[in-house]
């Protein structure tokens, strides 16, 4: 199975190779929690817009009007 | 230690070539020489040696190239704290970018505080504890395609610490701070987009101590 490149730099000289088994390794510990923590703060961003709405239906007020009554533009 | 030399119609001067531990030890008046490991010229003034300045130094960077780069040697003794600039960035993928020291994949701490502009103009902090490497940047792809990182004390005994900015496209704007839990002393650096590949720049400056 192919690997993903890798370019290292160190001053002057520049090599591009696949990644090594360690590198590889490394590189999908980063990805996979990237994914999950990325998904869980759509989820909480998503969820606090869900919270907002809900109350500004629930004082019956527009977004908008909610700017302007916190003094958002 | 070098003389000049001269070369026709092109003619140059070479200065001492040294290293900041290897300097002459009976140095004239106006002597030059370029120290190979803090990047700089210095001259004698007739009492102490004069860097070249006191600022920013390059002390490392180049293209960045497929899923990963690491920039090997940028961190040294000679610095304690670094601007890292990256320019005309561009992932293959809407992406973030990762950030690890050294072969480290844990204890990296980041918060993000962020406005988000197209969600009711609030703000947000997003982030992690004890992750497996720095985020930041939000979203490349739709981004303006560059950043500066400052980074603190990568090489020293001491934990390192680093502000960067968080953007997705004109959505959101805001910063990113945050730590790496230990005491290593660091050399180098990579970075990968969080997904697929990622071309651009990156140069890294080290802060001239005096």
């Amino acid at each position: 199975m192919t690997k993903p490149m890798i370019r290292i730099i160190d001053g002057n000289q520049i090599t591009d190779r696949e990644m090594t088994d360690e590198e590889f390794s490394a590189y999908k510990i980063v990805q996979a929690e990237n994914a999950a923590i990325e998904e869980a703060q759509a989820a909480a961003l998503a969820a606090k817009a869900a919270v907002r709405q809900a109350l500004l239906e629930k004082l019956g007020i527009t977004e908008e009007e909610a700017q302007l009554l916190l003094g958002g533009n | 230690m070098g003389i000049a030399s001269f070369s026709g119609a092109s003619s140059v001067i070479k200065p001492g070539v040294v290293t900041s531990s290897t300097r002459p030890s009976s140095p004239f008046v106006g002597q030059l020489i370029f120290e190979t490991d803090t990047n700089r010229l210095a001259a004698y003034n007739g009492s102490a040696w004069v860097t070249q300045n006191g600022g920013l130094v390059r002390v490392g960077g180049g293209a960045l190239s497929g899923s990963s780069t690491t920039f090997s040697s940028v961190f040294s003794a000679n610095y304690h704290a670094y601007a890292i600039v990256g320019t005309n960035l561009s992932a293959s993928a809407a992406s973030s970018l990762n950030m690890t020291l050294g072969a480290t994949t844990t204890g990296y701490y980041y918060t993000s505080i962020a406005a988000f502009y197209s969600t009711s103009n609030y703000t947000a902090q997003i982030g992690a504890e004890n992750a497996a490497s720095w985020n930041f940047l939000g979203n490349l792809n739709s981004a303006t395609g560059g950043f500066l990182m400052q980074i603190e004390n990568p090489f020293l005994s001491a934990i390192t610490t680093f502000t960067a900015p968080y953007r997705n496209g004109i959505g959101s704007s805001g910063s990113v701070t945050g730590l790496l839990n230990n005491t290593t002393s660091y050399t180098a650096f990579t970075i990968a987009p969080a997904s697929g590949t990622l071309t651009g720049t990156v140069n890294i400056y080290g802060y001239a101590l005096s």
